[in-house]
């Protein structure tokens, strides 16, 4: 009988109750969930996609080896994270991008953006971010042009695989070494079919950022500007920027992958829905509402309000990536719900002010850093009320008071 | 007093910029290149050892109460003369210095060794302390200049490379951002180098 007595009262420290996930688990599904978003970059930017990707990949994987053996902590390579942290800088690059640059990229998101602070938890800012900001920082030229999708030029992804395929080994040597041809894409609808490699041109996003406006002489030779017409974007559009047939960053150009990667995290329970929701919608809001600048001749002009392109800002440049996949980073997020909306709705914010009135085209990467950076405010200002506490406060002062 | 060691404090155990902290303004505004990091030491360490003599010297008619101005008075004093020697002389390197030759008057390090050191030594062991201080303090800057400079403009001493590694320059080192972060990890470095020292 008493035998028996100790198997049932087997005492034990806590953790007594355990989550089923794991970070790795965690980690493989968000690689998931950017998977249809990477393929349908290869499929429109060419194997040489692949390039960053694997450079990027790679470059985190060992600098994370590296560093934990210098550190003298168990390699943690296989939680994952560096992988993802790899595939959402590569994500977050042009794919023409040379592999030495994504490198690069890596070993300073990994080395300086997270082991320098302490490794996986312990980071800041989302590594990849601060990893795209240093090249964005470091060779603005470099990360500013993208490759037009091929699919724009011949709408024909078979043709242009094997196009990459077949092509010369000299032509594949020059595209590793980001030095192919580069033409204006009003070029390459001239040489559509005339073997053109690589095209290049403005995103919607750049083309948006205070364009020029055309000049309208009327009979009397008064001398007007109308409305560019990058600020009123026609359907088609519209409809290329949400599928994914614009120019940008690799894993940015379709809208919907990644939407549909998103909401795989949120039904997975990874990603909470607030942080996306309230950041696009904040976007959507601001985008339309606010007036958007643009040149008439050498003064500034601004369109009506409540008439922006918000359809654009929300499918373009590297929203719906920063909404589902960076700003949702577990370790750089605020903990409370609060919190949480707070830092969406300021993400939101910032990006609409970068993109109308700042230097750059695009402000999703550096909204986000910045509001990393003020989660630890945020946290100690949403901190919720401790049950009871306030009371047993407020009855001691009293006592004391009483007690005088 | 061992003065063999007043000299070498400054260099390594108590280097101003990676140990002190001190003089952080010119240390990431002027290290966007050696010449320019050079020139900033030299002039700062002539300052740095002319101020600590003066003040040593007059110690002990300087009253407590306003020794923080006086002392003020004597390093402006010194800065005043090296601005119109590097006029004459350097023209080139006074303008690319710009307006921090004349902020060296309110560098933490001159008035932190006139406060800390001067004013409680003798002249000898004064001057020393600033030469190895100034010494420390120019190591430390030509150390962040070299490498901001190699990576940031692909050049050394205002020489490029050329075409070659030219291509793999990184804007960010010569920006303010490369500056705190060359500073941070050269910093931790020589906190390691003097972890391992002592744990040996």
């Amino acid at each position: 009988m008493a035998e028996e007595a100790t198997i049932l009262f087997n005492v034990n420290n806590s953790p007594h109750v355990r989550h089923k996930d794991t970070t790795s688990g965690i980690m493989f599904r968000v690689c998931l969930a950017l998977a249809p978003a990477l393929i349908w970059a290869i499929l429109v930017f060419g194997w040489r996609a692949l390039v960053p990707m694997v450079a990027s990949v790679a470059a985190c994987v060992i600098t994370e080896s590296i560093l934990m053996w210098w550190r003298g902590k168990p390699n943690s390579i296989s939680d994952g994270s560096a992988i993802v942290t790899g595939l959402l800088l590569a994500a977050v690059s042009p794919s023409n991008l040379p592999w030495w640059a994504a490198a690069l990229g890596g070993v300073f998101a990994i080395a300086i953006a997270k082991q320098a602070f302490g490794g996986l938890g312990h980071n800041i800012w989302n590594p990849a971010l601060l990893g795209r900001a240093f090249l964005q920082v470091s060779m603005p030229d470099r990360m500013m042009s993208g490759d037009w999708p091929h699919l724009g030029v011949a709408g024909n992804w078979a043709r242009n695989l094997s196009y990459d395929l077949s092509g010369t080994f000299a032509g594949i040597a020059d595209r590793i070494r980001g030095s192919a041809d580069v033409v204006t894409r009003a070029t390459a609808a001239m040489v559509n079919d005339g073997g053109v490699e690589v095209v290049t041109g403005a995103t919607v996003m750049a083309r948006m950022h205070t364009p020029d406006a055309a000049q309208i002489v009327d009979a009397a030779g008064n001398i007007s500007y109308g409305v560019p017409a990058a600020l009123t974007p026609s359907w088609s559009v519209i409809f290329n920027t949400w599928f994914g047939n614009e120019g940008g960053s690799l894993g940015e150009v379709s809208a919907i992958l990644l939407i549909a990667g998103g909401l795989y995290l949120i039904a997975k329970n990874i990603v909470k829905w607030d942080i996306p929701v309230f950041f696009i919608a904040t976007v959507a809001i601001l985008g339309f509402v606010l007036p958007h600048p643009y040149k008439a001749g050498d003064v500034t002009a601004y369109t009506a309000w409540f008439n922006g392109p918000w359809l654009v800002h929300v499918g373009g440049g590297g929203l719906m990536l920063g909404a589902f996949f960076m700003a949702t980073d577990m370790v750089t997020k605020p903990l409370t719900t609060k919190g949480r909306r707070i830092f969406a709705i300021g993400c939101g914010c910032i990006t609409i002010m970068i993109r109308l009135f700042a230097g750059y085209p695009e402000g999703v990467c550096y909204a986000i850093l910045f509001m990393n950076t003020c989660v630890p405010f945020i946290d100690s200002m949403t901190t919720p009320k401790v049950f009871g506490r306030a009371e047993a406060v407020a009855a001691a002062a009293a006592k004391a008071k009483a007690g005088k | 007093m061992n003065l063999s060691k007043e000299f070498f404090k400054g260099i390594f155990k108590e280097n101003p910029v990676f140990v002190l902290v001190l003089g952080l303004c010119p240390t990431l505004a002027v290290t966007t290149s050696v010449e320019k990091a050079i020139g900033m030491g030299l002039a700062s360490t002539f300052v740095l050892v002319c101020s600590n003599v003066i003040i040593s010297l007059i110690k002990k008619v300087v009253p407590d109460e306003v020794r923080i101005p006086i002392f003020i008075v004597v390093i402006a004093t010194f800065v005043t003369l090296v601005r119109m020697i590097m006029s004459a002389y350097f023209p080139a390197l006074k303008a690319s210095l710009g307006i921090f030759l004349p902020l060296i008057v309110v560098n933490c390090i001159i008035l932190g060794r006139a406060e800390a050191f001067a004013s409680k030594s003798n002249p000898f062991a004064s001057l020393i302390d600033g030469l190895g201080m100034g010494i420390g303090f120019t190591l430390a800057l030509t150390l962040l200049g070299a490498i901001r400079e190699i990576l940031g403009s692909g050049a050394l001493m205002g020489i490029p490379f050329g075409e070659g590694l030219g291509s793999y320059t990184q804007t960010l080192f010569i920006l303010a951002p490369g500056g705190f972060l060359t500073l941070g990890l050269l910093m931790g470095f020589f906190n390691y180098l003097a972890i391992r020292k002592k744990n040996r």
